[in-house]
C-alpha cells in the first residue's frame, strides 16, 4: 500500500478511529501491529513470512545474547542473526545479480548458470538493517533486549517506516513502546503538516518530474547537452523529493500516532562538501553504515591508508545496498573516492574548510559537491554503464540532439533554488508553517489542492521501494 | 480561572476562524492557478440532425495536458467553424479521431484550418477544410456519420480519413456506438445512442464557475473509490492474449478491408482519400526510429484501397524528410513528450500541405458535387 493511494487514507482513518476507541496502550499497540501486517500484506501477503522469520530469529537471538556471558555463544548467536537476515536479503536481492555476474565471467569457459525468477520483497533492505541493528546493539551491550514479543514485532513492522525507512534504531523506538502515546492537537498538527509537505514533494514534484526524467534517461544520448543537464538536475530534485517526501510522510504519520523519528534529510543540496552531503542525505542509512560497518572496520583509528580503504568499502557496500547492479556499486565507489579525496584534502591542506571560509570558497565547495553528486546520480539512475556514459558525453561535450526544455522541470528548478537559498540565508521561518501563523492553513490547504488537482495519472511507485 | 477559560476559548475560536479563512483562500488560489493550468471540461448535446451526441456548440475548450491549445467548438461537432451551414464553398472534410480534433493546438493550427489557409495562399480552388473528429472514433463512425452530415456539408469536394493507426480500419476495436464487427460475419452496426456523460448539469455548473479542475477531481475520486481494492495482494495478472499467425492476420485484414472499403466509398458518395500518418520518426532507447512497425499491413491496406479506387496519401516519406532536414518531431509537445503523441502545429501543417499537393496533382479526379 502506498501513502498516496486512496486506500491508504481509508486504512489510516480506520487505524486512528480504533486507536481512539481502544483505551489500553497494549490494545493500541496490537492494533498498530495488526495494521502494519495488513499494510504489508496489501502488497503481497506471502512475503509476510520473511518479516515473521526476521522477527522471531532476532527476538530469540536478542534474549539469548543478553542472558549469555560466554563470548563464543554470544558470537554464535550474533552470527546466526547475521546469517538469517543477510541470507534472506542476499537471496532475494542479490542472488540473480551474482549469478548473472558469474555467468558473464564463466560464459567464455563454457559454463552456463541459470538465474531464478525472484520477486524482491518490498522494504527488505530497510527492515533487515533495522533488525540487525537491534541484535548488534544487544551484542555490544548498548541496549537491553525487548521483553515483549509483540512490542518487538511492532518495532520491526511499524507501517509508517516499514517499506522505505527511515531506518529506526531499537534504542530510539522500543522505549517509546513503554509509555502510552499521547494524541494532542500540536502533535497531530505537526505530523499532518509534515505528511502534507511530503505528499506535495512526492506527488506534485517528484512524480511529475519523473515523466521528463524517465524519458531522457531511457533515451540517453538522444537529447542535447542542455536537455541532458536539465534532466540530471531534475532527477536530483526528483529523487530528493521522492525519498525525503516519503520520509516526511512516514515521520508525519508516526508523529500523529504518537511516535517520534529522527529527521532523515537536512537540505542535502546546500552541502559545501561531499562529507557534509552525507551528513544531510538519508541520515538514517549513513549513520547506520557509520555505526555498523565503518567503525567496526576500524574507522579512522587504523592509519591513513586503512581509513581510505574503510571509507571505500563502506560506500561500495552502501551502493550495493541500494540495488543489485554494478552501476550502484560504482555510484557507491564514486562517493567513497570523493569522500577519501575530501578527507585527504582537509587533512593535508591547511586551508580553511569550505564551510567556514570566504563566500567564494564556500561557493566553490558547493559547486564541486554538486558536480560530484550530479555525476553520481547519472550512474545511480542509468540502468547500464553505456547509458550513463552516453548521458555524461551529452553533458560535458554539449552535443547536439533533441531539445526538450520541459517547463515543469524549469519551474521545479526555480522553486528548489528559492527554497534552498532561503534556507542558506536562514530566512525560511515562514516556510516552517507553525500552527498559529496566519498563513499556515492557507499554504497547507493549497499544497493539498495542488496535489489533488495535478497528480499525474500514471502510477509512480516510490523510488526507494526498489531498494 | 474563568478568565483563563474564556481566553482559551477565544484562542480556539480564533484558530478555527483562521483555518476556515485559510481553506477559503486556498480554494481561491487553486482556482486562479487552475484558470491557466487546467484542461477544461465539456458538455455534450443531442444533435437532432446527426441523431447523435456532439460537444455542445459554442464550447471554448482549453487543453493543457499535452500542448496548450484553445478550441472553439462549432455547431454539429465541427471545430473552429461556428456554423458549418453558413459556409457555401466546396469543402474538404477531414474525418478522424483526436488527431483531427486537435485539442492540443489552437484553432488556426489545426489540420483543416491550415489546409484552408494553404489553399487560399496558393490561389487554388476556394476549398474550405472542415475537421470532424472525436477521440476513439474509427472507420465505423465515419461510415454512419457521413450521410447524416451530407446536407450540412454540401457541397463536398472530397473526404479525407486521417488514419494514424491501421487498427482504426479493422473490426472489433470500437468503443463508440458505431461498430465494425467480424463475428459472426463482417458487419457495420449502429447501437442506440447513449449520453457520453452522466452529469451534464454538474459540468455546466463547473464551466460556469470556472471550476473544471475541481469537478474533474470529484469525478476521478468517484472512479477511484469505485475501483478500490481492500483485500491483500498479490493482484492476479492475466496472461498475454493468444495471437493468430501472421498469415492468418493478414488474411483477416484483407477480408475486413474487402468488406469495409467499398461500403465506405459508396457511403461517402464523393471521392475518398485515406491520409496515413504512422508514428514515425520517434525515439526508442536513444535511437531515432524511422521504420513504421505496421508498414506491411499498411502496404496491404494501400493495395486494398487501390483495388477499390480509393486514394491513399502516405505521409511517411514527408515525416522522415521533415525530421532529416533539421526540423524537430511533428508529434509531441514540450509539456508531454516531444517525439510522440498527437500532432503538434508542424504535424498539422505537414499533413495539410500533403493533402493540398495531392489534390493539386489530381485536378481531374476531384470535383465539387
Amino acid at each position: 500500500m502506498l501513502f498516496t493511494q486512496i486506500e491508504f487514507f481509508l486504512f489510516f482513518a480506520v487505524i486512528l478511529i480504533l486507536l481512539i476507541a481502544v483505551r489500553s496502550f497494549r490494545g493500541q499497540k496490537l492494533i498498530l501491529l495488526a495494521g502494519s501486517y495488513y499494510f504489508y500484506a496489501y502488497w503481497d501477503w506471502r512475503f509476510l513470512s520473511l518479516i515473521f522469520i526476521s522477527t522471531i530469529v532476532d527476538f530469540i537471538a536478542g534474549r539469548l545474547l543478553f542472558r549469555s556471558e560466554n563470548p563464543k555463544t554470544r558470537k554464535s548467536l550474533l552470527l546466526l542473526s547475521l546469517i538469517v537476515n543477510l541470507g534472506l536479503l542476499g537471496f532475494f536481492k542479490y542472488f540473480n545479480f551474482f549469478i548473472d555476474t558469474a555467468q558473464a565471467l564463466l560464459a567464455p569457459l563454457g559454463f552456463h548458470l541459470q538465474s531464478l525468477h525472484i520477486i524482491l520483497p518490498v522494504g527488505i533492505s530497510f527492515y533487515t538493517f533495522q533488525t540487525l541493528s537491534y541484535t548488534i546493539d544487544i551484542y555490544r551491550k548498548k541496549i537491553e533486549p525487548c521483553s515483549d514479543f509483540f512490542d518487538f514485532a511492532l518495532f520491526v513492522s511499524f507501517f509508517p517506516q516499514l517499506v522505505a525507512g527511515p531506518i529506526v534504531r531499537a534504542a530510539d523506538f522500543l522505549p517509546q513502546l513503554q509509555t502510552p502515546r499521547r494524541f494532542t492537537l500540536d502533535r497531530s498538527y505537526c505530523g499532518g503538516r509534515q505528511f502534507i509537505i511530503g505528499l506535495f514533494k512526492k506527488v506534485f514534484i517528484a512524480d511529475r518530474l519523473a515523466m521528463f526524467v524517465d524519458v531522457v534517461f531511457a533515451n540517453a544520448g538522444a537529447f542535447d547537452g542542455v536537455t541532458t543537464w536539465l534532466a540530471v538536475i531534475a532527477y536530483a530534485i526528483q529523487i530528493y523529493c521522492d525519498f525525503s517526501g516519503y520520509s516526511d510522510m512516514a515521520i508525519g504519520l508516526a508523529r500523529i500516532l504518537g511516535f517520534d523519528f529522527h529527521a532523515n534529510f537536512n537540505h542535502p543540496y546546500i552541502a559545501s562538501s561531499i562529507q557534509d552531503f552525507w551528513r544531510r542525505w538519508h541520515i538514517s542509512l549513513s549513520t547506520w553504515l557509520r555505526d555498523y560497518l565503518y567503525i567496526p572496520l576500524g574507522g579512522s583509528r587504523r592509519g591513513e591508508i586503512r581509513t581510505y580503504i574503510n571509507l571505500m568499502l563502506t560506500m561500495l557496500l552502501g551502493g550495493l545496498w541500494h540495488g543489485a547492479a554494478w552501476t550502484f556499486v560504482f555510484w557507491g565507489g564514486f562517493h567513497g573516492a570523493s569522500l577519501a579525496v575530501n578527507r585527504w584534502r582537509s587533512e593535508h591542506r591547511k586551508s580553511v574548510h569550505p564551510a567556514q571560509g570566504h563566500p567564494w570558497n564556500r561557493l566553490g565547495g558547493w559547486l564541486l559537491t554538486m558536480a560530484v553528486v550530479l555525476i553520481g546520480w547519472v550512474f545511480f539512475r542509468a540502468p547500464t554503464f553505456s547509458q550513463a556514459l552516453a548521458m555524461l558525453r551529452q553533458m560535458f561535450f554539449l552535443q547536439s540532439g533533441v531539445a526538450w526544455l520541459h517547463p515543469f522541470a524549469i519551474f521545479c528548478l526555480g522553486l528548489m533554488a528559492v527554497i534552498h537559498i532561503l534556507h542558506a540565508c536562514k530566512k525560511e521561518k515562514w516556510l516552517e508553517l507553525p500552527l498559529h501563523a496566519w498563513h499556515s492553513p492557507a499554504v497547507l490547504f493549497l499544497l493539498l489542492w495542488l496535489v489533488m488537482l495535478y497528480h499525474p495519472t500514471d502510477f509512480q511507485p516510490f523510488i526507494y521501494f526498489q531498494f | 480561572m474563568q478568565d483563563r477559560q474564556s481566553s482559551k476559548e477565544a484562542r480556539s475560536v480564533l484558530l478555527w476562524r483562521r483555518w476556515a479563512l485559510g481553506f477559503v483562500i486556498s480554494i481561491l488560489l487553486a482556482w486562479i492557478i487552475s484558470q491557466f493550468c487546467s484542461t477544461t471540461l465539456y458538455n455534450w448535446s443531442w444533435d437532432p440532425i446527426l441523431e447523435d451526441y456532439v460537444i455542445t456548440p459554442g464550447t471554448a475548450h482549453h487543453h493543457c495536458k499535452e500542448g496548450w491549445g484553445k478550441t472553439l467548438v462549432g455547431r454539429h461537432g465541427v471545430y473552429a467553424i461556428p456554423d458549418i451551414q453558413a459556409v457555401q464553398e466546396p469543402k474538404v472534410v477531414f474525418w478522424g479521431d483526436s488527431f483531427v480534433q486537435g485539442f492540443q493546438v489552437d484553432d488556426d493550427e489545426k489540420l483543416a484550418q491550415q489546409f484552408t489557409a494553404l489553399q487560399r495562399r496558393g490561389n487554388g480552388q476556394p476549398l474550405i477544410g472542415v475537421g470532424i473528429g472525436t477521440g476513439e472514433r474509427d472507420c465505423a463512425d465515419y461510415y454512419f456519420l457521413a450521410p447524416r452530415y451530407r446536407d450540412l456539408l454540401d457541397p463536398v469536394f472530397c473526404h479525407i480519413i486521417v488514419l494514424h493507426d491501421i487498427e482504426d480500419a479493422l473490426p472489433d476495436r470500437s468503443t463508440t456506438r458505431f461498430r465494425f464487427v467480424s463475428q459472426p460475419e463482417f458487419r457495420l452496426i449502429a447501437d442506440e445512442p447513449t449520453p457520453p456523460i452522466n452529469n451534464p448539469g454538474l459540468i455546466s455548473l463547473a464551466r460556469a464557475l470556472g471550476m473544471d479542475a475541481f469537478f474533474r477531481l470529484a469525478f476521478e475520486a468517484k472512479t477511484k473509490i469505485q475501483s478500490m481494492r481492500l483485500q491483500p495482494g498479490p493482484v492476479k495478472q492475466s496472461g498475454p492474449p493468444v495471437e493468430n499467425s501472421h498469415e492468418e492476420n493478414m488474411r483477416f485484414c484483407q477480408q475486413a478491408w474487402d468488406y469495409l472499403l467499398p461500403k465506405l466509398s459508396e457511403q461517402m458518395q464523393t471521392p475518398l482519400v485515406f491520409l496515413y500518418s504512422p508514428a514515425v520518426p520517434t525515439l526508442n532507447q536513444g535511437e531515432i526510429i524511422f521504420s513504421d512497425p505496421d508498414r506491411e499491413r499498411f502496404e496491404a491496406f494501400q493495395a486494398a484501397c487501390e483495388k477499390h479506387h480509393i486514394g491513399v496519401i502516405d505521409l511517411t516519406p514527408r515525416l522522415k524528410a521533415y525530421f532529416q532536414n533539421g526540423h524537430s518531431f511533428v508529434r509531441g509537445f514540450m509539456n508531454s513528450k516531444p517525439f510522440e503523441g498527437h500532432f503538434n502545429s508542424a504535424g498539422h501543417a505537414l499533413a495539410a500541405e500533403a493533402v493540398r499537393r495531392y489534390l493539386e496533382n489530381r485536378p481531374h479526379a476531384f470535383h465539387a458535387n
